[in-house]
This record gives C-alpha cells, sequence and structure tokens, in this order.
C-alpha cells in the first residue's frame, strides 16, 4: 500500500506501452481476437457436452428405481374443510403423512434398513462408478457421509393436493432397489405403529393412572368396611337391626301378652297368688325391653352408633365405587377415541421390481447440459462483444 | 496471445470506466445535484416500504398467519422494487439514452448494465437502511442466513436483468408492445410472489405459483431472512435456469437492437 | 479537491477510492473469514433429533372455530411452542448443568479461540454468558407446515452432542408431563372440590339420620312401626276370635262360667288394642310422629346422594375431558451419535462472507460515489 504510487505509475506505464501496442490496429486485433474467442467457445461446448455423454453413456453405472406409495389414514376421516382458508385442513393426516416423510429421510430410518450393511454393501459393489460409490473420496467414509450421500438415491414426497405419498429409491441392481424399497416400506409400517402406541399410551396414561387410585381408594374403604364389621360385630346393618327389632317388638308382645293375662287375673280373681309372679315377670320382660332398646338406640356401643360407622363407610364405599366406574368408563372412552384416530398406511402400491434402468436419464441429461452451456457461453459472448465494441 | 491479452484488458478498463461514468451519470440525471441528491435513492423505496408497513401493519395487526408484517413487507417492497424499477427503466433505455450515443465508447448495452447495477445495489441499500435501524430498535428479526437471502437477490437481480433486456428489446422494435407492456407487468405482479408467502396458498395453487421464477426467488429472499421459522418452498436450479435462459436471450436481442441503433 | 492534504497515502486512498473500497469491504473480510473457517475452526458435531407435540383434541374453541375443529390426534401448536421455549430457556440450561458440565462440553481443550465458550477477553464466566453461549448451540426450530420440532444441539465432541440431545428430549418430556399435571389439575379442581363438599353433605346428612335415630329411639321406623302393627292386629285378631268365641258361647250356653273369664280377657285386650294405636298414631310421642320425623330425615339424605351422584357425573366429565387435552411428544428421530463433524460449514460461512462482502462493496462504492459526485470532488 505504501508503495502504492510507484507501482501504480509502472502500471500507467505498461497502459501507454498496451495502448501504442494495441492502436496498431485495433480492429484486426478485435476481429482476430473474436474468431479466436469463437473458436474456444465452441471448444468447450464440445469439450462439455461430449465429458457429459461420456460420463452418461460410458461411466455411470445405470440404477434401477423402486417406488411405492402410500396413504396415511384413520378410522375418523380427515375432514377438508374451508381448504382455502385453514392451511392445515385435513390438517392430522398431513401432519402424520409429513411425519412419516420426515422419518423417511432421517439417520433413524437408514440405521435400520441397513442393520445388516445391505446400503453399504450396495455402494461398495464393483462396478458402481465412482461418483455413485461409497465409501470414495466424493462420497467421503462414515455414517454421516452415508447418510448424505443416501439422499440423493432417496426421493419421498408428500403430495397434499391428493394426499398421498411417493417414495422411490434407487440402487444399481434390480433386486437391491426392491429389497431397500421393501425395507423401507416395512419400516414405515413400524414406525406408525410406533406413533400409534406413543399417541395411545400418552392419551391413556392419566386415565390409566385415575383408574389404578381409585381402585386403590375402594379397596383401602373394603378394608375399613371390614374392620368396622370386626370390631363392632355388625355385618349387615339392615339385617341385624331388622332382627333387633322384630326381637324388641316379639318383647313387647310378650309383655302385651303378660299385661293382658295380668289384667285379666286380677279382674277374676284378685286375690290369686300367681299374680305377684306374673307381676315380677312382667318387670323381668320390661327390663329385657328396656336393654333390647338400649342396645339398639342408646348412644355409645348401641347399634345405631355402630350402624353409623358402618353407613358412613357404606356411602365411601359407594363413592369409591362410583369414582372406579367414572375412571374406568374414562379410560375406556380414552380408549376408543384412541383407537378410533389409530393411523394406518393404505399401499396405493407396494415397491416393485424394476427391470429397467430409469437412470440416469441420459438424453435429458445431455440435452440440459447442452442447452445450459449453449446460453451461458452465449452470455459470455454478448459480454465480450459489448469489450470489442468498446470503439471501433 | 500476449497482444490479446493486453487488449482485452485495456478495453476492459475502458468498459469499467466507461459503466462507472454511466452510473454516476444515472444518479445524477435522475435525482439532481440539488438538495440531498442522490440519497433519494436509497430515501425514495424506503418511504414507499415504511409506508407500506405503517398501513399494513395497523390493518393486519403484528402477525399475518404467523408471519411478522414487518419483514414481510419490507422484503415483498425491496423484492417488487427491483423488478418493476428494472424493468419501467429499462424500458426506454434506447430512446432517453440515445443523446449519450454520440460519445463514441458508449453504446446502448452500457447503459442497461449501469441501470441495471444502480437498481440493484440501490435497493439492496434501501434493504438494509430501512433493516438495520428497525433491527436496532429490535422491532424485527435479525436475518437468518445471509448466504441465502443475497444468493436470492443475486438471483432476483440477475433474472429481472435478462427479463428487461428482452422487454427493452422487444420495446425498441415494436410500437405496440411497448403500449401492451405495462398492463401484462401489472397482470403478472400476482406471480412475483412479493404480496404472500406459498404455503398461505393451498396445495393446489402452490403448484401453480411454483412455476414462476419470481416466486422462487421471493421465496428464497424470505428464506434467507425468516430461516426455518416460516416455510419456504424452492428450487434455486429451476431459477438459475431461468436465469441462464432470460439472460442469453436477452443479449441476443440487446445486442440485434443496438445494431439496429447504430444503422440508423 | 475539496478535502485538506493529509499525506500521500491519504491523497492516494482518496484517489483510487474504489480499489482501497474493494480492498477493505470485500477481499480483506473474505480472507479473514477463508483463513478463520479454512485453518483456525475446529470441527463440532451435531446431534439432531425430531418430535412433534400433540394433543388427543384441540383446546375447545367457539362458533366457526368449533366447526373448523377436527376431533382425533392433532398437533398442539401452543404447546409446541412452549415446548421450544422451554428448551431455549436458562431453566433447561440449569436442568441440563445439573448432570453435564456444559462449560466443559462447548470449552475443551483444544476448540479454536473463537467459537469456544468464553472466549475474548471480555466474556466473564458466568451464567448470563453461558446462556447466550447455549443459545447458540441448541437450535430448535419448529415448522409450522409440517408441525415438526427440530433440535440441534452443537458441540466440539459427539457424544457430547449427543448426551446434550438426549437430555433435551429428556426434560421435553418432563416439561410437557409437567404442563399436563398442572392442566389437569387447574381444570379438575373445581370439579373435585364439588364432588367433595357433595360427599361431605352426604355423610352430615347420614350423621343427623343416626342422631334422629338415637333421640327418637329408632332404629328401623319402618320395621318398628310394623312389628308393631303386626302386634295390634295379633291383638285384634285374638279379639275378634273371643269375640266370636264369647258369642257363640252366649248362644250356646248362657250360664257357661267360663263368659265372665272371656269377658273379661275381651275388656284387657281392647285396652291393650287402644294402647298399641296410641303408640302408633296420635299425639306426643306416637310412632306416626317419629315415622314422619324419620321421613324427613331420609328425604334429606337422598336430596344430598342426589347432589353427589350429579357432582360425580360432573367430575367423570372433567376427567373424560382432561383425558382428551392430554398433550404428549412424538419422538419422530431420536438424537443420533454424529461420527462426522459437519459444523462448521467451512465452505459455506467463506461464500456467505464473500457474497456479503461483494454486495458490501457495490453498495459502499455506489454511495461513495454518488457522495462525491455531489461534492464535486470527481
Amino acid at each position: 500500500m505504501l508503495r502504492g504510487s510507484p507501482s501504480s505509475d509502472t502500471a500507467a506505464k505498461t497502459g501507454k506501452l498496451v495502448q501504442v501496442e494495441s492502436y496498431d490496429d485495433p480492429v484486426s486485433i478485435a476481429l482476430t481476437s473474436r474468431q479466436k474467442r469463437d473458436r474456444i467457445l465452441l471448444t468447450v461446448f464440445l469439450v462439455i457436452v461430449s465429458v457429459t455423454a461420456i460420463y452418461n453413456f460410458l461411466i455411470a453405472a445405470p440404477r434401477y428405481a423402486s417406488e411405492f406409495s402410500y396413504v396415511v389414514r384413520s378410522a375418523t376421516p380427515a375432514r377438508d374443510r374451508f381448504s382455502f382458508m385453514n392451511f392445515s385442513a385435513n390438517g392430522e393426516s398431513s401432519d402424520n403423512s409429513q411425519a412419516i416423510i420426515t422419518y423417511l429421510s432421517s439417520r433413524d430410518l437408514l440405521s435400520q434398513i441397513n442393520s445388516d450393511g445391505l446400503v453399504t454393501r450396495i455402494f461398495a459393489a464393483p462396478g458402481v462408478d465412482m461418483f455413485s460409490a461409497y465409501p470414495s473420496i466424493f462420497a467421503g467414509n462414515g455414517a454421516e457421509h452415508l447418510f448424505r450421500h443416501f439422499q440423493s438415491y432417496l426421493d419421498a414426497e408428500y403430495d397434499e393436493k391428493a394426499n398421498i405419498s411417493y417414495v422411490e429409491v434407487q440402487a444399481f441392481k434390480p433386486d437391491d432397489a426392491r429389497e431397500l424399497a421393501e425395507r423401507m416400506r416395512r419400516a414405515c409400517e413400524d414406525k406408525i405403529n410406533a406413533l400409534n402406541d406413543r399417541a395411545r399410551s400418552g392419551m391413556t396414561v392419566t386415565a390409566e393412572k385415575e383408574v389404578a387410585a381409585a381402585r386403590a381408594d375402594l379397596v383401602r374403604v373394603l378394608v375399613q368396611l371390614t374392620q368396622a364389621r370386626n370390631s363392632g360385630h355388625v355385618i349387615d346393618p339392615k339385617l341385624q337391626s331388622g332382627a333387633a327389632v322384630s326381637l324388641t317388638s316379639s318383647i313387647a308382645a310378650d309383655l302385651a301378652e303378660i299385661d293382658v293375662q295380668i289384667a285379666e287375673t286380677q279382674r277374676s280373681t284378685p286375690g290369686n297368688p300367681g299374680l305377684t309372679q306374673m307381676q315380677s315377670r312382667r318387670a323381668a320382660i320390661q327390663r329385657e325391653l328396656a336393654r333390647q332398646s338400649a342396645a339398639m338406640t342408646g348412644g355409645h356401643g348401641s347399634l345405631a352408633d355402630r350402624i353409623q360407622a358402618n353407613e358412613e363407610l357404606d356411602v365411601a364405599r359407594a363413592v369409591a365405587e362410583k369414582r372406579l366406574l367414572g375412571a374406568s368408563l374414562a379410560l375406556a372412552n380414552t380408549r376408543t377415541t384412541a383407537d378410533r384416530n389409530r393411523l394406518y398406511l393404505e399401499w396405493i402400491s407396494k415397491p416393485n421390481r424394476p427391470d429397467e434402468p430409469l437412470y440416469p436419464r441420459r438424453g435429458r441429461n445431455i440435452l440440459m447440459v447442452a442447452l445450459l452451456t449453449l446460453a451461458l457461453l452465449w452470455i459470455f459472448r454478448s459480454l465480450s462483444e459489448l469489450l470489442f465494441d468498446a470503439d471501433e | 496471445m500476449s497482444a490479446g491479452t493486453t487488449f482485452l484488458q485495456d478495453r476492459f478498463e475502458r468498459k469499467a470506466r466507461t459503466i462507472n461514468a454511466l452510473l454516476i451519470r444515472e444518479l445524477m440525471a435522475r435525482f439532481g445535484h440539488r438538495n440531498i441528491g442522490f440519497l433519494w435513492q436509497v430515501l425514495e423505496p424506503l418511504l414507499l416500504t415504511l409506508g407500506v408497513m405503517i398501513s399494513w401493519s395497523t390493518v393486519y395487526g403484528e402477525r399475518n398467519h404467523g408471519v411478522r408484517v414487518i419483514p414481510l413487507v419490507l422484503t415483498g417492497y425491496t423484492f417488487i422494487t427491483v423488478w418493476r424499477h428494472m424493468n419501467s427503466r429499462f424500458l426506454h433505455a434506447f430512446r432517453h439514452g440515445s443523446g449519450l450515443l454520440f460519445h463514441r465508447q458508449v453504446r446502448p448495452a452500457d447503459i442497461l448494465v449501469a441501470r441495471g447495477l444502480l437498481e440493484s445495489v440501490g435497493t439492496l441499500i434501501a434493504f438494509f437502511v430501512a433493516y438495520l435501524p428497525l433491527r436496532l430498535l429490535d422491532v424485527i428479526e435479525p436475518v437468518d442466513d445471509y448466504l441465502l437471502l443475497l444468493s436470492g437477490w443475486s438471483l432476483l437481480c440477475l433474472f429481472s436483468f435478462g427479463v428487461a433486456m428482452i422487454l427493452s428489446a422487444l420495446a425498441h422494435f415494436s410500437d405496440a408492445f411497448e403500449r401492451v407492456i405495462q398492463p401484462i407487468m401489472y397482470l403478472i405482479l400476482p406471480l412475483t410472489g412479493a404480496f404472500y408467502m406459498v404455503y398461505w396458498l393451498p396445495p393446489s395453487a402452490r403448484q401453480i405459483v411454483m412455476w414462476s421464477p419470481l416466486v422462487n426467488a421471493s421465496e428464497m429472499f424470505r428464506a434467507g431472512y425468516f430461516g426455518a421459522e416460516v416455510p419456504t418452498t424452492w428450487n434455486w436450479p429451476y431459477l438459475a435456469i431461468w436465469t441462464i435462459a432470460v439472460n442469453a436471450v436477452g443479449w441476443l436481442l440487446v445486442l440485434k437492437a443496438q445494431r439496429h441503433i447504430e444503422l440508423e | 479537491m475539496a478535502l485538506p492534504r493529509r499525506g500521500g497515502l491519504f491523497q492516494w486512498m482518496s484517489r483510487h477510492y474504489a480499489l482501497t473500497v474493494f480492498v477493505a469491504v470485500f477481499i480483506f473480510p473474505t480472507l479473514l473469514a477463508s483463513i478463520y473457517f479454512g485453518l483456525v475452526a475446529s470441527d463440532c458435531y451435531v446431534s439432531e433429533t425430531q418430535f412433534v407435540v400433540r394433543s388427543a383434541q384441540k383446546s375447545s374453541a367457539e362458533g366457526a372455530a368449533a366447526y373448523l375443529q377436527d376431533i382425533g390426534i392433532n398437533r398442539a401448536n401452543d404447546d409446541a411452542y412452549a415446548v421450544q421455549d422451554y428448551i431455549i430457556s436458562r431453566d433447561a440450561m440449569h436442568a441440563i448443568s445439573a448432570t453435564i458440565d456444559l462449560r466443559k462440553v462447548w470449552s475443551p481443550a483444544g476448540a479454536d479461540f473463537i467459537s469456544r465458550y468464553g472466549a475474548g477477553p471480555f466474556n466473564n464466566d458466568n451464567d448470563e454468558m453461558l446462556y447466550r453461549h447455549y443459545k447458540s448451540r441448541v437450535k430448535v426450530e419448529k415448522n409450522l407446515e409440517t408441525g415438526i420440532t427440530t433440535v440441534r444441539v452443537t458441540a466440539y465432541r459427539a457424544s457430547d452432542a449427543h448426551a446434550v440431545a438426549m437430555k433435551i428430549v429428556q426434560l421435553s418430556e418432563a416439561k410437557v408431563n409437567a404442563m399436563n399435571n398442572r392442566a389437569r389439575a387447574d381444570r379438575l379442581a373445581a370439579a373435585r372440590r364439588e364432588a367433595a363438599s357433595a360427599a361431605l353433605q352426604l355423610s352430615q346428612a347420614n350423621v343427623a339420620l343416626t342422631r334422629y335415630r338415637d333421640s327418637a329411639g329408632l332404629v328401623l321406623p319402618e320395621a318398628t312401626a310394623e312389628a308393631d302393627v303386626r302386634q295390634k292386629s295379633m291383638l285384634e285378631a285374638e279379639r275378634t276370635r273371643i269375640d266370636a268365641e264369647l258369642a257363640g258361647m252366649v248362644a250356646r250356653a248362657p250360664g257357661n262360667p267360663a263368659i265372665p273369664a272371656l269377658r273379661r280377657r275381651l275388656g284387657a285386650l281392647n285396652r291393650e288394642i287402644a294402647a298399641q294405636s296410641a303408640k302408633l298414631t296420635g299425639n306426643g310421642d306416637a310412632l306416626s310422629g317419629k315415622v314422619s320425623g324419620y321421613e324427613q330425615q331420609l328425604v334429606e339424605r337422598e336430596l344430598t346422594e342426589k347432589l353427589y351422584e350429579a357432582a360425580i357425573k360432573q367430575l367423570d366429565t372433567a376427567i373424560d375431558e382432561a383425558n382428551r387435552q392430554q398433550i404428549f411428544i412424538e419422538q419422530i428421530t431420536d438424537p443420533n451419535l454424529p461420527d462426522t463433524p459437519v459444523e462448521p460449514r467451512r465452505l459455506r460461512y467463506m461464500f456467505t462472507v464473500a457474497l456479503l462482502s461483494f454486495w458490501a462493496f457495490l453498495s459502499i462504492y455506489l454511495l461513495l460515489s454518488g457522495g462525491r459526485e455531489h461534492l464535486n470532488m470527481s
């Protein structure tokens, strides 16, 4: 930079020299340059096109493509309403298709189908050209490189309009292509099932917890109830209180009977010595009756008291039963929802065994390269024309 | 050989000087020496962008279909500006620039190159002049990927340049074409992709608009701006092929028109 | 020339401003970037994982939105954003730090001095700086169209990247579960409270019933009443029998000595029946009054039972609803253990810098030319 001035001076000098030279005969220089340029461009064009042709016809290993297509469906049909407004209309199905497509071009899928080294074998097979082979200096060496390399032999697309996914995979032998496609198809099935299971467990996990809690609650109440029965000597309050009541009432009947007898005796024979006996018998019956009703309703330890504990636990049991019932219903409901939404792959076409190599598309490749080269060279030629035309 | 290369070098330097001079002349001719002069080149698109930004923001609120409105408008109008300006400025380049042709170094194509450069660079400056303060105020998100943004932009500029060359040459040969070109430009505005994101459209419409190279370019530009936050679809080889094709045809026609002018 | 003379260099730069700008704005940054990305930058490994956040049902919407709503398993957009925000949060970073030393992960020995954590003279080592670095190393992208969230973790060692990514997956799961529990508790709280208070009322009604039984001296008023009635009818049957016997006896043998005894028995029976009747019905301590009080208590209890059942039903509905609104993470791809460093993408970054600085050069050149022309400098 510091020595910029002198060097620019030199440049100016050489520039002048050049100008002197070029002013010799600019028109003829331009003319010869043009001819030379066109010759060079023509050569470049021919070289590029012939290299492309050589690669496509002689070097490139033919590739066979096997393809399959499917629709991701669930039992409840996706609704396609207001598809213009709602950009995620038939969203659920589309989302799942996208998930599968994403999975198809993932490392997980590659390691799944390459579990026994099939993919590596395919690309390392003899006869595969150097640009398509793996490992190679172009494709690299390592799982990450294999993943990237494999992506250019795999085409997974989801057509949102038709809701169909198309998958195409290429290999160098028809059977390999088919085997790859078949493995990918199975991997898709596995994935969709895994997604289903995840969705189902994601939905039901809390409901299941709820059911377990309700069941535990019910068991606890039942245990308490047994304990209460044991400690309170009450098995069935209704039966037992009914028995108690009938006992009381039979005692009361006895009392009434003895009352009648006493009254009758008093009328007929007031001095009957049996009367005293009857009186004492009546007192005994009276005491028994009082004891019985105390046992039934007389505060702490009475039948009513014990029944209360029992009845409270009965209520608790009813509560727990209802809760368990509700939780079980909710679980069943959730399971039904999950099952209704269970996804499945509907195969439109299964992997085929290609009998003709589809790739490389030689004619198309050569035509494209030729046209593009022509256009690029033409642009280059036009730009140079601007220079040659600078002043004539 | 040595004579040829030095000859070319000399021609190249002279051409660069010519185009540079034309560039500055264009700048001055359009905005004058007075006031803030050439800054208008920068402020003009900026004002338009700001105005539209304010009105759209009030109409649509902060988000429209999940995309922030301000960056959307900023990218959209930057995009549409370069496309429309390039086409309209080129249309009369041969006639308006004819005064310059008395200079013997200046060829009609040089004017096109100078104008194309001016539009491309000027609009990009305008983009960043609007972007930087908004970014510093934290109104908008930073550009996600400059490579995508600028590749998209470069391809757009080259594509617009090619189309504009074709239009200018055709307008030179046919007056009728010159008349109908403006309405046509308005009609194909929806195909530029400046006003929408492709993923807003229903799948069937997506397939149609993706045939448009301009939509590919705008999606690419926006992909560079927004990153993975916003779904975008583009196919850069497709866009590049279009660009090469229109430039090849454009140069063919422009050189033809140039010879035609010189014969007059 | 309008500018003051300030030495030869400045003058030269002013005259060759295009070249100066070209070198300063284009050549220089591009060269620096090439040196850095080509020679200096250390290799980094990226571990990637993809998942979708789903819910059984979209949260309830109203009006047209409800019509648009699909029943089924849907992506949960808001929740996915919540998960995304969580992953890029200080909380998550601290949670990862509990098991993995992030500072060591991002500044191992041998890492280059620009990209590693704590590089540069102004970087103090604190949590905030670590968080900033964390944000540059952990990238979360959510695709609006497919609903798929992608997490990428960059580290200098493959195992570190993998470990951090695994941890993030774990944490996201835990976060989603916590969100579920929280939302569920919120949704069910009211229904649960209602059910609990109804259960309490029911047990109170039961207590009241027992108290009433105690105070009335009855366990089962119906049974007692039935027994009483049965007893009364037994007495009445006895009376009818004696009546008939008496009538027959009076007709057949009016002088039978048993007749007075039968008459007396009949009288006693009549008194007893009257007493029994008074016990069953009548004022004061009669059974009928007790039964009506008891029935009132029963009605009360039935009412609370109905209330309780309604509350339980409501709770069931709420649980059902809550089950539907459960969100969960569906893992599409698990974090991979990378075996090839993919970051930095050297060529790509070099090219980015080159393109950016080239356009910057063009812009600055145009502005400078315009400015100089405007000021009549050239």
